[in-house]
Protein backbone atom coordinates (compact mmCIF):
# COMPACT_ATOMS: atom_id res chain seq x y z
CA UNK A 1 0.00 0.00 0.00
CA UNK A 2 2.75 2.39 0.99
CA UNK A 3 4.62 1.51 -2.20
CA UNK A 4 1.57 2.56 -4.25
CA UNK A 5 1.52 5.84 -2.35
CA UNK A 6 5.19 6.40 -3.14
CA UNK A 7 4.34 5.69 -6.78
CA UNK A 8 1.67 8.40 -6.67
CA UNK A 9 4.19 10.86 -5.21
CA UNK A 10 6.63 10.07 -8.04
CA UNK A 11 3.96 10.41 -10.76
CA UNK A 12 2.83 13.71 -9.21
CA UNK A 13 6.42 14.94 -9.07
CA UNK A 14 6.87 14.25 -12.78
CA UNK A 15 3.48 15.21 -14.12
CA UNK A 16 2.53 18.26 -12.08
CA UNK A 17 5.33 20.59 -13.30
CA UNK A 18 4.66 19.53 -16.90
CA UNK A 19 0.90 19.98 -16.60
CA UNK A 20 1.40 23.23 -14.75
CA UNK A 21 3.64 24.56 -17.51
CA UNK A 22 1.14 23.55 -20.19
CA UNK A 23 -1.88 24.97 -18.37
CA UNK A 24 -0.46 28.23 -17.07
CA UNK A 25 1.26 29.46 -20.21
CA UNK A 26 -0.39 32.56 -21.55
CA UNK A 27 -2.12 31.59 -24.81
CA UNK A 28 -1.45 34.92 -26.48
CA UNK A 29 2.25 34.79 -25.73
CA UNK A 30 2.30 31.14 -26.85
CA UNK A 31 0.90 32.06 -30.28
CA UNK A 32 3.31 34.98 -30.54
CA UNK A 33 6.17 32.67 -29.61
CA UNK A 34 5.12 30.22 -32.33
CA UNK A 35 5.51 33.03 -34.87
CA UNK A 36 8.97 33.87 -33.54
CA UNK A 37 11.54 32.74 -36.13
CA UNK A 38 14.27 32.34 -33.52
CA UNK A 39 12.08 29.95 -31.54
CA UNK A 40 11.12 27.91 -34.62
CA UNK A 41 14.77 27.76 -35.71
CA UNK A 42 15.96 26.60 -32.31
CA UNK A 43 13.30 23.90 -32.08
CA UNK A 44 14.10 22.77 -35.62
CA UNK A 45 17.83 22.69 -34.75
CA UNK A 46 17.05 20.59 -31.68
CA UNK A 47 14.94 18.08 -33.61
CA UNK A 48 17.34 17.96 -36.55
CA UNK A 49 20.51 17.47 -34.49
CA UNK A 50 18.86 14.96 -32.12
CA UNK A 51 17.69 12.95 -35.14
CA UNK A 52 21.14 13.03 -36.79
CA UNK A 53 22.65 12.01 -33.43
CA UNK A 54 20.25 9.08 -33.16
CA UNK A 55 21.03 7.93 -36.72
CA UNK A 56 24.80 8.08 -36.07
CA UNK A 57 24.38 6.30 -32.72
CA UNK A 58 22.35 3.62 -34.52
CA UNK A 59 24.92 3.11 -37.30
CA UNK A 60 27.89 2.97 -34.91
CA UNK A 61 26.23 1.55 -31.82
CA UNK A 62 24.12 -1.36 -33.07
CA UNK A 63 26.97 -3.38 -34.66
CA UNK A 64 29.11 -2.68 -31.59
CA UNK A 65 26.29 -3.71 -29.23
CA UNK A 66 25.91 -6.94 -31.23
CA UNK A 67 29.65 -7.56 -30.98
CA UNK A 68 29.53 -7.08 -27.20
CA UNK A 69 26.49 -9.32 -26.81
CA UNK A 70 27.96 -12.20 -28.78
CA UNK A 71 31.65 -12.16 -27.86
CA UNK A 72 33.62 -12.72 -24.70
CA UNK A 73 37.11 -11.32 -24.60
CA UNK A 74 39.71 -10.15 -22.13
CA UNK A 75 38.92 -6.65 -20.92
CA UNK A 76 35.24 -6.81 -21.96
CA UNK A 77 34.13 -5.43 -18.60
CA UNK A 78 36.52 -2.52 -18.96
CA UNK A 79 35.14 -1.76 -22.43
CA UNK A 80 31.58 -1.90 -21.06
CA UNK A 81 32.53 0.43 -18.22
CA UNK A 82 34.09 2.89 -20.66
CA UNK A 83 30.83 2.99 -22.62
CA UNK A 84 28.99 3.95 -19.43
CA UNK A 85 31.39 6.75 -18.44
CA UNK A 86 29.42 9.55 -20.24
CA UNK A 87 26.40 8.66 -18.08
CA UNK A 88 28.25 9.53 -14.87
CA UNK A 89 30.17 12.59 -16.09
CA UNK A 90 28.40 15.91 -15.37
CA UNK A 91 27.31 17.26 -18.73
CA UNK A 92 29.09 20.57 -18.40
CA UNK A 93 32.27 18.58 -17.78
CA UNK A 94 31.52 16.55 -20.91
CA UNK A 95 31.23 19.87 -22.78
CA UNK A 96 34.57 21.08 -21.41
CA UNK A 97 36.47 17.91 -22.34
CA UNK A 98 34.94 17.87 -25.80
CA UNK A 99 35.79 21.55 -26.25
CA UNK A 100 39.38 20.70 -25.32
CA UNK A 101 39.80 17.98 -27.93
CA UNK A 102 38.00 19.89 -30.68
CA UNK A 103 39.96 23.09 -30.10
CA UNK A 104 43.07 23.84 -32.14
CA UNK A 105 45.25 23.04 -29.15
CA UNK A 106 44.51 19.34 -29.63
CA UNK A 107 45.62 17.28 -32.65
CA UNK A 108 42.03 16.09 -33.25
CA UNK A 109 40.84 19.69 -33.51
CA UNK A 110 43.74 20.56 -35.84
CA UNK A 111 43.08 17.45 -37.97
CA UNK A 112 39.38 18.28 -38.34
CA UNK A 113 40.29 21.86 -39.06
CA UNK A 114 42.65 20.80 -41.84
CA UNK A 115 39.81 18.73 -43.30
CA UNK A 116 37.62 21.83 -43.27
CA UNK A 117 35.37 20.50 -40.49
CA UNK A 118 34.53 23.10 -37.92
CA UNK A 119 33.03 21.59 -34.78
CA UNK A 120 32.92 24.33 -32.17
CA UNK A 121 30.05 26.74 -32.68
CA UNK A 122 28.38 24.62 -35.40
CA UNK A 123 25.70 21.97 -35.67
CA UNK A 124 28.47 19.37 -35.81
CA UNK A 125 29.42 20.47 -32.31
CA UNK A 126 25.82 20.07 -31.15
CA UNK A 127 25.70 16.55 -32.59
CA UNK A 128 29.10 15.69 -31.05
CA UNK A 129 27.92 16.81 -27.60
CA UNK A 130 24.60 14.97 -27.93
CA UNK A 131 26.31 11.83 -29.20
CA UNK A 132 28.78 11.79 -26.31
CA UNK A 133 26.09 11.90 -23.64
CA UNK A 134 23.40 9.77 -25.28
CA UNK A 135 25.14 6.97 -27.17
CA UNK A 136 25.55 4.70 -24.10
CA UNK A 137 21.75 4.51 -23.86
CA UNK A 138 21.42 3.07 -27.36
CA UNK A 139 24.37 0.70 -27.03
CA UNK A 140 23.11 -0.68 -23.72
CA UNK A 141 19.52 -1.06 -24.91
CA UNK A 142 20.62 -2.79 -28.12
CA UNK A 143 23.06 -5.03 -26.25
CA UNK A 144 20.34 -6.11 -23.77
CA UNK A 145 18.04 -6.77 -26.68
CA UNK A 146 20.62 -8.96 -28.46
CA UNK A 147 21.47 -10.78 -25.22
CA UNK A 148 17.82 -11.77 -24.84
CA UNK A 149 17.96 -13.56 -28.21
CA UNK A 150 19.39 -17.07 -28.00
CA UNK A 151 22.44 -17.56 -30.24
CA UNK A 152 20.89 -20.93 -31.06
CA UNK A 153 18.32 -19.11 -33.23
CA UNK A 154 21.19 -17.67 -35.24
CA UNK A 155 22.88 -21.09 -35.40
CA UNK A 156 19.73 -22.68 -36.78
CA UNK A 157 19.38 -19.89 -39.34
CA UNK A 158 23.00 -20.34 -40.48
CA UNK A 159 22.58 -24.10 -40.75
CA UNK A 160 19.46 -23.57 -42.88
CA UNK A 161 21.46 -21.63 -45.47
CA UNK A 162 21.39 -17.99 -44.33
CA UNK A 163 24.70 -16.14 -44.24
CA UNK A 164 25.77 -13.79 -41.44
CA UNK A 165 23.95 -10.74 -42.80
CA UNK A 166 20.77 -12.60 -43.71
CA UNK A 167 20.71 -14.13 -40.24
CA UNK A 168 21.20 -10.73 -38.63
CA UNK A 169 18.47 -9.19 -40.75
CA UNK A 170 15.81 -11.92 -40.66
CA UNK A 171 16.42 -13.24 -37.16
CA UNK A 172 18.44 -11.08 -34.79
CA UNK A 173 17.29 -7.64 -35.90
CA UNK A 174 13.82 -8.84 -36.73
CA UNK A 175 13.35 -10.15 -33.18
CA UNK A 176 15.35 -7.49 -31.35
CA UNK A 177 14.23 -4.33 -33.18
CA UNK A 178 11.85 -3.23 -30.44
CA UNK A 179 14.69 -3.11 -27.91
CA UNK A 180 16.80 -1.18 -30.39
CA UNK A 181 13.92 1.22 -31.10
CA UNK A 182 13.55 1.78 -27.35
CA UNK A 183 17.27 2.61 -27.28
CA UNK A 184 16.78 5.03 -30.18
CA UNK A 185 13.86 6.72 -28.41
CA UNK A 186 15.97 7.14 -25.29
CA UNK A 187 18.91 8.45 -27.32
CA UNK A 188 16.70 10.91 -29.16
CA UNK A 189 14.99 12.04 -25.95
CA UNK A 190 18.32 12.43 -24.18
CA UNK A 191 19.67 14.43 -27.12
CA UNK A 192 16.65 16.72 -27.28
CA UNK A 193 16.98 17.45 -23.58
CA UNK A 194 20.76 17.94 -23.63
CA UNK A 195 21.91 21.37 -22.58
CA UNK A 196 25.07 21.33 -20.43
CA UNK A 197 27.45 19.82 -22.95
CA UNK A 198 25.94 21.58 -25.96
CA UNK A 199 26.04 25.11 -24.53
CA UNK A 200 29.79 24.85 -23.93
CA UNK A 201 30.56 23.48 -27.38
CA UNK A 202 28.00 25.44 -29.41
CA UNK A 203 26.04 28.40 -28.08
CA UNK A 204 25.05 29.48 -31.58
CA UNK A 205 23.20 28.10 -33.53
CA UNK A 206 20.90 27.70 -30.57
CA UNK A 207 19.04 24.55 -29.71
CA UNK A 208 15.74 25.00 -27.88
CA UNK A 209 17.15 24.42 -24.34
CA UNK A 210 19.86 27.04 -25.03
CA UNK A 211 17.21 29.51 -26.24
CA UNK A 212 15.11 28.85 -23.14
CA UNK A 213 18.15 29.50 -20.95
CA UNK A 214 19.01 32.59 -22.99
CA UNK A 215 15.50 34.03 -22.70
CA UNK A 216 15.29 33.18 -19.03
CA UNK A 217 18.52 35.07 -18.39
CA UNK A 218 17.58 38.04 -20.54
CA UNK A 219 13.81 38.38 -20.07
CA UNK A 220 12.81 36.13 -17.17
CA UNK A 221 10.38 33.28 -16.61
CA UNK A 222 7.44 34.73 -18.54
CA UNK A 223 9.31 34.69 -21.85
CA UNK A 224 11.17 31.42 -21.38
CA UNK A 225 8.06 29.46 -20.38
CA UNK A 226 6.23 29.50 -23.77
CA UNK A 227 9.31 28.10 -25.49
CA UNK A 228 9.51 25.40 -22.81
CA UNK A 229 5.84 24.58 -23.35
CA UNK A 230 6.28 24.26 -27.11
CA UNK A 231 9.32 22.02 -26.61
CA UNK A 232 7.38 19.85 -24.14
CA UNK A 233 4.45 19.48 -26.58
CA UNK A 234 6.67 18.57 -29.56
CA UNK A 235 8.83 16.17 -27.53
CA UNK A 236 5.78 14.44 -26.05
CA UNK A 237 4.12 14.04 -29.46
CA UNK A 238 7.24 12.43 -30.97
CA UNK A 239 7.82 10.33 -27.86
CA UNK A 240 4.23 9.03 -27.85
CA UNK A 241 4.26 8.26 -31.59
CA UNK A 242 7.48 6.23 -31.25
CA UNK A 243 6.11 4.40 -28.20
CA UNK A 244 2.96 3.47 -30.15
CA UNK A 245 5.11 2.11 -32.98
CA UNK A 246 7.10 -0.01 -30.50
CA UNK A 247 3.85 -1.23 -28.85
CA UNK A 248 2.29 -2.11 -32.21
CA UNK A 249 5.41 -4.11 -33.07
CA UNK A 250 4.99 -6.03 -29.84
CA UNK A 251 1.35 -6.77 -30.61
CA UNK A 252 2.17 -7.97 -34.16
CA UNK A 253 4.93 -10.24 -32.84
CA UNK A 254 2.57 -11.77 -30.29
CA UNK A 255 0.06 -12.76 -32.93
CA UNK B 1 30.36 -40.25 -45.34
CA UNK B 2 31.39 -38.10 -42.33
CA UNK B 3 35.01 -38.37 -41.29
CA UNK B 4 36.49 -36.44 -38.41
CA UNK B 5 40.27 -36.55 -38.12
CA UNK B 6 42.20 -35.38 -35.04
CA UNK B 7 39.74 -32.64 -34.23
CA UNK B 8 40.91 -30.32 -31.47
CA UNK B 9 39.10 -27.40 -29.95
CA UNK B 10 39.99 -25.50 -26.79
CA UNK B 11 37.81 -23.20 -24.69
CA UNK B 12 38.75 -21.67 -21.36
CA UNK B 13 38.49 -24.64 -18.99
CA UNK B 14 37.41 -27.13 -21.63
CA UNK B 15 38.79 -28.88 -24.69
CA UNK B 16 37.90 -31.47 -27.30
CA UNK B 17 40.95 -33.61 -27.77
CA UNK B 18 41.94 -35.74 -30.78
CA UNK B 19 38.45 -36.62 -31.89
CA UNK B 20 38.39 -39.27 -34.61
CA UNK B 21 35.06 -40.51 -35.91
CA UNK B 22 33.68 -42.13 -38.99
CA UNK B 23 29.95 -42.15 -39.67
CA UNK B 24 28.39 -43.99 -42.60
CA UNK B 25 25.83 -42.60 -44.99
CA UNK B 26 22.27 -43.03 -43.77
CA UNK B 27 23.42 -44.13 -40.32
CA UNK B 28 21.74 -43.12 -37.05
CA UNK B 29 24.74 -42.28 -34.90
CA UNK B 30 24.65 -41.14 -31.30
CA UNK B 31 27.10 -39.16 -29.20
CA UNK B 32 26.51 -40.21 -25.62
CA UNK B 33 28.03 -38.53 -22.60
CA UNK B 34 27.27 -36.68 -19.38
CA UNK B 35 26.54 -32.95 -19.24
CA UNK B 36 29.66 -30.91 -19.97
CA UNK B 37 31.45 -33.72 -21.80
CA UNK B 38 31.68 -31.75 -25.06
CA UNK B 39 28.96 -33.43 -27.11
CA UNK B 40 27.13 -30.27 -28.17
CA UNK B 41 30.40 -28.49 -28.99
CA UNK B 42 31.37 -31.42 -31.21
CA UNK B 43 27.97 -31.30 -32.89
CA UNK B 44 28.31 -27.56 -33.51
CA UNK B 45 31.82 -28.09 -34.88
CA UNK B 46 30.45 -30.56 -37.41
CA UNK B 47 27.81 -27.98 -38.38
CA UNK B 48 30.51 -25.31 -38.75
CA UNK B 49 29.03 -23.23 -35.94
CA UNK B 50 32.21 -23.54 -33.87
CA UNK B 51 35.62 -23.03 -35.45
CA UNK B 52 38.00 -25.85 -34.60
CA UNK B 53 41.66 -25.31 -33.65
CA UNK B 54 43.03 -28.18 -35.70
CA UNK B 55 41.99 -31.36 -37.45
CA UNK B 56 39.80 -32.03 -40.46
CA UNK B 57 36.14 -32.67 -41.12
CA UNK B 58 35.14 -34.43 -44.35
CA UNK B 59 31.62 -34.86 -45.64
CA UNK B 60 31.21 -37.12 -48.68
CA UNK B 61 35.01 -36.99 -49.11
CA UNK B 62 34.91 -33.19 -49.31
CA UNK B 63 36.98 -31.22 -46.83
CA UNK B 64 34.47 -28.89 -45.14
CA UNK B 65 36.73 -27.83 -42.25
CA UNK B 66 36.79 -24.18 -43.30
CA UNK B 67 33.37 -24.02 -44.91
CA UNK B 68 30.74 -21.67 -43.48
CA UNK B 69 27.75 -23.39 -41.86
CA UNK B 70 25.33 -22.20 -44.54
CA UNK B 71 27.33 -24.08 -47.18
CA UNK B 72 27.49 -27.44 -45.41
CA UNK B 73 23.88 -28.54 -45.89
CA UNK B 74 23.64 -29.74 -42.31
CA UNK B 75 20.48 -29.08 -40.29
CA UNK B 76 20.42 -28.85 -36.53
CA UNK B 77 17.57 -29.35 -34.06
CA UNK B 78 18.18 -28.11 -30.54
CA UNK B 79 16.76 -29.34 -27.26
CA UNK B 80 14.74 -26.13 -26.79
CA UNK B 81 13.77 -26.24 -30.51
CA UNK B 82 14.99 -22.67 -31.15
CA UNK B 83 11.90 -21.78 -33.19
CA UNK B 84 11.91 -18.24 -34.54
CA UNK B 85 9.42 -16.35 -32.34
CA UNK B 86 8.80 -13.70 -35.01
CA UNK B 87 7.44 -16.25 -37.51
CA UNK B 88 4.45 -18.56 -37.52
CA UNK B 89 4.85 -22.32 -37.92
CA UNK B 90 4.68 -22.30 -41.71
CA UNK B 91 7.18 -19.45 -41.95
CA UNK B 92 9.46 -21.28 -39.54
CA UNK B 93 9.31 -24.49 -41.56
CA UNK B 94 9.88 -22.80 -44.91
CA UNK B 95 12.58 -20.39 -43.64
CA UNK B 96 15.44 -22.39 -45.16
CA UNK B 97 13.79 -22.29 -48.60
CA UNK B 98 14.55 -18.56 -48.80
CA UNK B 99 18.19 -19.55 -49.25
CA UNK B 100 18.07 -23.07 -50.63
CA UNK B 101 15.66 -23.41 -53.50
CA UNK B 102 14.14 -26.84 -53.90
CA UNK B 103 11.98 -27.81 -56.84
CA UNK B 104 9.30 -29.83 -55.10
CA UNK B 105 9.24 -27.93 -51.89
CA UNK B 106 5.47 -27.66 -51.64
CA UNK B 107 4.98 -31.43 -51.89
CA UNK B 108 7.84 -31.89 -49.40
CA UNK B 109 6.16 -29.42 -47.06
CA UNK B 110 2.93 -31.41 -47.35
CA UNK B 111 4.76 -34.69 -46.78
CA UNK B 112 6.61 -33.47 -43.66
CA UNK B 113 3.57 -31.73 -42.23
CA UNK B 114 1.53 -34.90 -42.67
CA UNK B 115 4.28 -37.17 -41.37
CA UNK B 116 4.61 -35.11 -38.22
CA UNK B 117 0.88 -34.42 -37.83
CA UNK B 118 1.23 -30.63 -37.66
CA UNK B 119 -1.29 -29.65 -40.38
CA UNK B 120 -3.42 -27.66 -37.95
CA UNK B 121 -0.52 -25.72 -36.48
CA UNK B 122 0.70 -23.90 -39.59
CA UNK B 123 -0.73 -20.49 -38.69
CA UNK B 124 0.13 -20.64 -35.01
CA UNK B 125 3.11 -18.93 -33.38
CA UNK B 126 5.78 -20.85 -31.40
CA UNK B 127 4.70 -19.51 -28.00
CA UNK B 128 1.27 -21.14 -28.54
CA UNK B 129 2.72 -24.62 -29.09
CA UNK B 130 3.36 -27.44 -26.63
CA UNK B 131 6.85 -28.90 -26.20
CA UNK B 132 6.09 -31.85 -28.48
CA UNK B 133 4.55 -29.62 -31.15
CA UNK B 134 7.58 -27.31 -31.07
CA UNK B 135 9.90 -30.29 -31.50
CA UNK B 136 7.90 -31.50 -34.52
CA UNK B 137 8.01 -28.05 -36.13
CA UNK B 138 11.76 -27.85 -35.52
CA UNK B 139 12.16 -31.25 -37.19
CA UNK B 140 10.09 -30.22 -40.21
CA UNK B 141 12.11 -26.98 -40.51
CA UNK B 142 15.35 -28.96 -40.41
CA UNK B 143 14.20 -31.55 -42.94
CA UNK B 144 12.54 -29.38 -45.59
CA UNK B 145 15.91 -28.25 -46.98
CA UNK B 146 16.86 -31.88 -47.65
CA UNK B 147 20.01 -31.82 -45.54
CA UNK B 148 22.83 -34.30 -46.04
CA UNK B 149 23.11 -34.60 -42.28
CA UNK B 150 20.61 -34.06 -39.48
CA UNK B 151 22.00 -33.11 -36.07
CA UNK B 152 19.81 -33.61 -33.00
CA UNK B 153 20.98 -31.97 -29.78
CA UNK B 154 19.26 -33.65 -26.80
CA UNK B 155 15.96 -33.64 -28.70
CA UNK B 156 13.91 -35.27 -25.94
CA UNK B 157 15.20 -33.80 -22.70
CA UNK B 158 12.61 -31.01 -22.59
CA UNK B 159 9.68 -33.39 -23.24
CA UNK B 160 7.45 -35.27 -20.80
CA UNK B 161 7.64 -39.07 -20.83
CA UNK B 162 4.58 -39.70 -23.05
CA UNK B 163 5.47 -37.02 -25.61
CA UNK B 164 9.05 -38.24 -25.62
CA UNK B 165 7.93 -41.75 -26.64
CA UNK B 166 5.75 -40.38 -29.44
CA UNK B 167 8.43 -38.03 -30.83
CA UNK B 168 11.00 -40.82 -30.54
CA UNK B 169 8.93 -43.11 -32.73
CA UNK B 170 8.31 -40.24 -35.17
CA UNK B 171 12.06 -39.66 -35.47
CA UNK B 172 12.56 -43.37 -36.02
CA UNK B 173 9.94 -43.38 -38.79
CA UNK B 174 11.42 -40.29 -40.43
CA UNK B 175 14.87 -41.84 -40.39
CA UNK B 176 13.60 -45.06 -41.95
CA UNK B 177 11.65 -43.15 -44.60
CA UNK B 178 14.19 -40.47 -45.55
CA UNK B 179 17.46 -42.27 -44.75
CA UNK B 180 19.18 -39.07 -43.67
CA UNK B 181 22.50 -39.48 -41.87
CA UNK B 182 21.63 -38.49 -38.32
CA UNK B 183 23.81 -37.64 -35.32
CA UNK B 184 22.00 -37.40 -32.02
CA UNK B 185 23.58 -36.04 -28.86
CA UNK B 186 22.18 -37.33 -25.60
CA UNK B 187 23.08 -38.20 -22.03
CA UNK B 188 20.44 -40.91 -21.87
CA UNK B 189 21.43 -44.42 -22.90
CA UNK B 190 17.84 -45.60 -23.30
CA UNK B 191 17.37 -43.04 -26.11
CA UNK B 192 20.46 -44.41 -27.82
CA UNK B 193 19.14 -47.91 -27.36
CA UNK B 194 15.81 -47.22 -28.99
CA UNK B 195 17.08 -45.10 -31.91
CA UNK B 196 20.76 -45.39 -32.77
CA UNK B 197 22.72 -47.96 -34.71
CA UNK B 198 26.14 -46.81 -33.61
CA UNK B 199 27.28 -44.85 -30.59
CA UNK B 200 30.35 -42.96 -29.43
CA UNK B 201 30.84 -42.44 -25.70
CA UNK B 202 32.34 -39.03 -24.99
CA UNK B 203 33.71 -37.89 -21.65
CA UNK B 204 35.82 -34.87 -20.71
CA UNK B 205 36.27 -33.96 -24.37
CA UNK B 206 37.56 -37.39 -25.40
CA UNK B 207 35.95 -40.29 -27.22
CA UNK B 208 36.01 -43.25 -24.85
CA UNK B 209 34.51 -45.94 -27.05
CA UNK B 210 32.86 -46.27 -30.45
CA UNK B 211 30.86 -49.21 -31.67
CA UNK B 212 27.43 -50.59 -32.41
CA UNK B 213 24.93 -50.00 -29.64
CA UNK B 214 25.00 -53.70 -28.80
CA UNK B 215 28.80 -53.80 -28.58
CA UNK B 216 29.02 -50.82 -26.28
CA UNK B 217 26.12 -52.06 -24.19
CA UNK B 218 27.52 -55.54 -23.79
CA UNK B 219 31.25 -54.87 -23.80
CA UNK B 220 32.01 -51.46 -22.31
CA UNK B 221 35.74 -50.88 -22.41
CA UNK B 222 36.10 -48.69 -19.34
CA UNK B 223 34.64 -48.28 -15.90
CA UNK B 224 33.15 -44.94 -16.95
CA UNK B 225 31.45 -46.38 -20.04
CA UNK B 226 30.25 -49.38 -18.08
CA UNK B 227 28.56 -47.13 -15.51
CA UNK B 228 27.20 -44.87 -18.22
CA UNK B 229 25.49 -47.70 -20.11
CA UNK B 230 23.81 -48.80 -16.91
CA UNK B 231 26.15 -51.50 -15.61
CA UNK B 232 25.39 -51.44 -11.91
CA UNK B 233 27.98 -53.93 -10.65
CA UNK B 234 31.62 -52.97 -11.19
CA UNK B 235 34.21 -54.44 -8.83
CA UNK B 236 37.94 -54.94 -8.63
CA UNK B 237 38.64 -58.44 -9.95
CA UNK B 238 40.57 -59.27 -6.77
CA UNK B 239 37.44 -58.68 -4.64
CA UNK B 240 35.31 -61.10 -6.62
CA UNK B 241 38.07 -63.71 -6.59
CA UNK B 242 37.42 -64.07 -2.88
CA UNK B 243 33.85 -65.17 -3.61
CA UNK B 244 34.19 -67.45 -6.62
CA UNK B 245 36.93 -69.32 -8.38
CA UNK B 246 37.24 -67.23 -11.50
CA UNK B 247 40.04 -68.88 -13.44
CA UNK B 248 40.18 -66.83 -16.59
CA UNK B 249 40.80 -63.43 -15.03
CA UNK B 250 43.75 -62.04 -16.90
CA UNK B 251 46.39 -59.97 -15.25
CA UNK B 252 45.43 -56.78 -17.10
CA UNK B 253 41.72 -57.07 -16.39
CA UNK B 254 41.46 -55.00 -13.27
CA UNK B 255 37.70 -54.74 -13.05
CA UNK B 256 34.72 -56.97 -13.57
CA UNK B 257 31.32 -55.70 -14.65
CA UNK B 258 27.93 -57.37 -14.35
CA UNK B 259 24.57 -56.00 -15.39
CA UNK B 260 21.97 -55.96 -12.60
CA UNK B 261 19.52 -57.89 -14.77
CA UNK B 262 22.08 -60.69 -15.31
CA UNK B 263 22.35 -61.43 -11.59
CA UNK B 264 19.98 -64.15 -10.43
CA UNK B 265 18.57 -64.08 -6.90
CA UNK B 266 17.14 -67.28 -5.37
CA UNK B 267 16.83 -69.34 -2.26
CA UNK B 268 19.49 -71.94 -3.17
CA UNK B 269 20.84 -74.17 -5.97
CA UNK B 270 20.61 -71.78 -8.91
CA UNK B 271 21.17 -73.02 -12.45
CA UNK B 272 24.05 -70.61 -13.04
CA UNK B 273 27.79 -71.02 -13.69
CA UNK B 274 28.68 -69.29 -10.42
CA UNK B 275 26.77 -68.94 -7.17
CA UNK B 276 27.40 -67.78 -3.61
CA UNK B 277 25.57 -66.70 -0.47
CA UNK B 278 24.74 -63.16 0.56
CA UNK B 279 22.41 -61.05 2.70
CA UNK B 280 19.92 -58.43 1.48
CA UNK B 281 20.81 -54.91 2.63
CA UNK B 282 18.14 -52.91 0.79
CA UNK B 283 15.12 -53.38 -1.47
CA UNK B 284 13.38 -50.86 -3.79
CA UNK B 285 10.18 -51.41 -5.71
CA UNK B 286 8.87 -49.11 -8.43
CA UNK B 287 6.07 -51.35 -9.73
CA UNK B 288 7.85 -52.16 -12.99
CA UNK B 289 10.92 -53.85 -11.54
CA UNK B 290 12.43 -54.49 -8.11
CA UNK B 291 15.96 -53.61 -7.17
CA UNK B 292 17.71 -55.62 -4.49
CA UNK B 293 21.08 -54.87 -2.85
CA UNK B 294 22.85 -57.97 -1.59
CA UNK B 295 26.10 -57.97 0.40
CA UNK B 296 28.39 -60.93 -0.25
CA UNK B 297 31.93 -60.84 1.09
CA UNK B 298 33.19 -57.27 0.67
CA UNK B 299 30.93 -56.54 -2.31
CA UNK B 300 27.40 -55.18 -2.45
CA UNK B 301 25.69 -56.47 -5.59
CA UNK B 302 22.68 -54.88 -7.27
CA UNK B 303 20.17 -57.19 -8.92
CA UNK B 304 16.90 -56.50 -10.78
CA UNK B 305 13.92 -58.80 -10.44
CA UNK B 306 10.40 -58.77 -11.78
CA UNK B 307 7.88 -57.79 -9.08
CA UNK B 308 6.36 -61.29 -9.36
CA UNK B 309 9.67 -62.97 -8.64
CA UNK B 310 10.30 -60.49 -5.84
CA UNK B 311 7.07 -61.38 -4.06
CA UNK B 312 7.47 -65.10 -4.79
CA UNK B 313 10.82 -65.13 -2.96
CA UNK B 314 9.41 -63.02 -0.11
CA UNK B 315 12.49 -60.82 -0.11
CA UNK B 316 13.14 -58.32 2.66
CA UNK B 317 16.11 -56.67 4.35
CA UNK B 318 18.56 -58.96 6.19
CA UNK B 319 17.19 -62.08 4.47
CA UNK B 320 19.94 -64.53 3.41
CA UNK B 321 19.79 -65.37 -0.32
CA UNK B 322 21.83 -67.10 -2.99
CA UNK B 323 23.25 -64.99 -5.83
CA UNK B 324 24.35 -66.37 -9.16
CA UNK B 325 25.45 -65.34 -12.65
CA UNK B 326 26.73 -66.93 -15.83
CA UNK B 327 30.19 -66.74 -17.29
CA UNK B 328 28.97 -65.22 -20.56
CA UNK B 329 27.59 -62.20 -18.72
CA UNK B 330 30.89 -61.24 -17.12
CA UNK B 331 32.59 -58.16 -18.59
CA UNK B 332 36.30 -57.75 -18.11
CA UNK B 333 37.30 -54.12 -17.89
CA UNK B 334 40.96 -53.45 -18.31
CA UNK B 335 41.36 -49.95 -16.97
CA UNK B 336 40.10 -47.97 -14.03
CA UNK B 337 38.36 -45.29 -16.19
Amino acid sequence: MISAFFGLVIIFFIMYPIANSLLTTNGKILIETLKDKEVINSIWTSIFTATITTIIAFILGVPFAYFLARNDFKGKRIVESIIDIPIVIPHTVAGIILLTIFSRQCWIGRLLDSLGLEVIGTRIGIVAAMLFVSMPLLINAAKDSFLSISPKLENVSRSLGANHWQTFLYITFSIGWRGILTGMILTWARSISEFGAVIILTYHPMIAPTLIFDRFNAFGLQYSKPVSTILIIISLIIFIVLRIIARRGAAVDKN
Amino acid sequence: MIKIKDLKLTFPGFSLDSINLSINKGEFFSLLGPTGSGKTVLLESIAGLKRIDSGKIYINNRDVTNLNPEKRNISIVYQDCALFPNMNVKENITYGLRFRKHKNYSSRLDLLVEMLGIEKLLNRYPHNLSGGEQQRVALARALIVEPDILLLDEPFSALDVNTKEIVQSEIKNIHSALKITTIMVTHNFSEVFSLAEKVAIIYKGKIQQVGTVEEVFKKPNSKFTARFVGMKNIFPASDIKNLINLEDIKENKHYIGLRAEDIIVGKENLQTDYQFKGKITAVYNNGIYSEVKVKAGDITFTAYLTPNRFFELELHENKPVTLGFNKRNINFISESG
